[in-house]
């Protein structure tokens, strides 16, 4: 599915959290929503996936506009998985994986679906089917979101900073995962050497505008990190990959000035 | 790894808990047929249900056909419908608001209908000229109503939507309004017996119950229940809260409208006629959670029959235990609901 944002906007109570927002995703492709904290990546990733309307503007999922769908219809094409997902219910992994199937079920559930297996197959939870939620460690419980994510069975996949929490090895097994997938996937995450090396192409916001777009050679430049981060970094070539490698030097002081 | 860890805990199959429940509601409902001021054996019992459903023509005595059939039936079957509806709306409030303290009067509309049984027991406030039992009946339920409309336009918000904790504080805000008028006219009415009625009404009674009543309560608990079946996989969604359930494609402003007021106004009709009997919506869906697991498809039906049960037994106990005497219904259902609570709750501290 290739989704169109076209000069979106979203406001609450008159303070303009995103605006003049432009981007499209092709199909297949991973993308990095990428910002400081405040810079309305969450926002973004909420208008993409339907739950507020724009207060200007449009997103596309091919011909369709988003916001003009039906709740159910949504839910079949495009998946969220949250930053925080918490319930005190004594809810089972294979429970919440089957809860993904809810838009494509009638009102009392339905037989079990082949695609509950499939998603925790390929989230890789397959051995953690009987457990609790509430037994869960981070990377456990982010992986089982991914397979309830998958159980929807969409077109997008929209995560939000999926790797926070996680240590290094969980935060990159997580990501190759995802990127094996091959569903068009948009990801808001804060770690740009993950971004670096797992994204197809990046988008970077500031104070709810994009300052930059396209491949990650073009928008990890040392300039960008100047400007969005206030960080002084070096960013060349890596050795093996080719994709950017960063090194920093430390901030400008643009951060509390 | 995952075998150092406590694995989930064992549940027991939801189709062998309505099995077993549906058999201990009809072996509930023989009981309170059974027992009374007068006892009758199980046989007179059973005679009595026969000839009435014309399943036979035994010979039967007018005073026990009295007794069984107008008297203690009704009573049963209001008993079993206002449990149902107390119970299914506890689970439902529970999981709507993702608080496990909600009970079915979250919303305040028993605090209002003791408003209105007040303004008829003490102040003998009278409505289009309808008295006695009626009046008090007719006055509870107004008074119920008006406190959820009062919740409601506390809580609203500007573009309509009716968010959980909003209306949890309204309810707590209109409740305190409503029991500061309550406790202000009991203690400042002249009447000596007035805290004495006024106590008893808000515990519960299903002695007044007559034929009428009992079918009027049982159609609006078979729609209550039924109705809200059709939301078993909504009310799932709702497990990690509202953007999660709104991701899954559930309207959730407009399921919680439904589920909140209507709900309410169910509970509305049941205080109404009974007053407003406590801990079974609260304490029923917490067991049946904790014994069956939370999947609403089960925890719904299971938590209908389990209040059934439990207000079937309560009051069957309440116009038995002390001869000649009715105690409130409401003591009951606290006195067994709180120690088989108090229990199922150690046995899950007692794995974590």
């Amino acid at each position: 599915m290739r989704i169109a944002v076209e000069n979106v906007a979203w406001s609450v109570r008159d303070v303009t959290i995103i605006e003049k927002i432009d981007a499209l995703f092709e199909p297949g492709s991973f993308t990095g929503l990428l910002g400081p904290n405040g810079s309305g990546k969450t926002t973004l990733l909420n208008v993409i996936a339907g739950l507020r309307k724009p207060t200007y503007g449009t997103v596309r999922a091919d011909a369709q506009v988003v916001h003009t769908l039906s709740g159910r219809d949504r839910a079949r094409r495009i998946a969220l998985v949250e930053q925080h997902a918490h319930t005190g219910l004594e809810l089972r992994v294979r429970e919440v994986v089957e809860l993904g199937r809810v838009p494509h079920q009638g009102m009392f559930g339905g037989s079990q679906h082949a695609s509950v297996a499939d998603a925790m197959k390929l989230a890789r939870i397959e051995h953690l089917a009987g457990r609790s939620w509430q037994t869960l460690s981070g990377g456990e419980r982010q992986r089982t979101q991914l397979a309830r994510a998958l159980a929807q069975q969409p077109s997008l996949l929209l995560l939000d900073e999926p790797t926070n929490h996680l240590d290094l090895g969980h935060q990159l097994d997580f990501l190759e995962t995802v990127r094996g997938l091959g569903v068009t996937t948009v990801a808001a995450l804060h770690d740009l050497e993950l971004a670096a090396a797992y994204c197809d192409r990046l988008v970077v916001l500031k104070a709810g505008r994009i300052v930059s777009s396209g491949t990650v050679d073009e928008v990890l430049t040392a300039d960008l990190l100047d400007e969005v981060y206030g960080v002084r970094a070096t960013v060349t070539p890596h050795p093996s990959t080719g994709r950017p490698h960063l090194t920093w030097h430390g901030t400008t002081g643009a951060l509390h000035a | 790894m995952s075998t150092a860890r406590p694995v989930a805990a064992v549940r027991a199959p939801v189709p062998v808990g309505l099995a077993v429940l549906v058999v201990v509601l009809v072996l509930s409902m023989g009981l309170g047929l059974r027992v009374g001021s007068v006892s009758a054996p199980w046989e007179t019992v059973f005679e009595v249900v026969a000839r009435r459903l014309r399943l036979g023509s035994p010979d039967v005595t007018v005073i026990d056909d009295q007794i069984i059939w107008q008297l203690r039936m009704p009573r049963v079957l209001a008993a079993a419908a206002v449990g149902a509806a107390l119970g299914i709306v506890g689970a439902v409030l529970q999981s709507l608001t993702r608080n496990d303290l909600a009970d079915p009067y979250l919303l305040g509309v028993s605090a209002g209908a003791t408003v209105g049984a007040v303004s008829v027991i003490v102040l003998g406030v009278s409505i289009a000229g309808v008295v006695g039992t009626a009046a008090l009946t007719l006055a509870a339920f107004v008074g119920a109503l008006a406190a959820l409309a009062m919740v409601l336009v506390l809580a609203v918000g500007r573009s309509g939507a009716l968010p959980p904790s909003r209306a949890v504080l309204a309810g707590i805000i209109v409740s305190q309004i409503c029991a500061a008028f309550t406790s202000f006219v009991v203690l400042k009415s002249g009447q000596q017996d007035a805290p004495r009625r006024v106590l008893s009404w808000t515990l519960g009674s299903f002695g007044g119950v007559r034929w009428g009543h009992a079918v009027l309560l049982l159609v609006v608990a078979t729609v209550a229940v039924v109705a809200v079946l059709f939301f078993s996989r909504h009310l799932d969604a709702f497990a990690f809260g509202d953007t999660a359930a709104r991701s899954l494609g559930v309207p959730t402003e407009r399921v919680r409208w439904a589920l909140l007021v209507g709900t309410a106004l169910v509970v509305a009709t049941m205080v109404a006629f009974t007053g407003a009997i406590g801990f079974v919506g609260l304490v029923v869906p917490h067991i049946i959670r904790l014994i069956f697991g939370p999947g609403h498809l089960g925890l719904l039906p299971l938590s209908a029959l389990g209040g059934a049960c439990l207000m079937v037994l309560s009051d069957t106990l309440a116009r038995s235990v002390m001869p000649g005497q009715e105690i409130p219904v409401g003591v009951i259902t606290a006195a067994i609901g709180a120690p088989v609570f108090a229990l199922l709750l150690r046995r899950d501290a007692a794995r974590s």
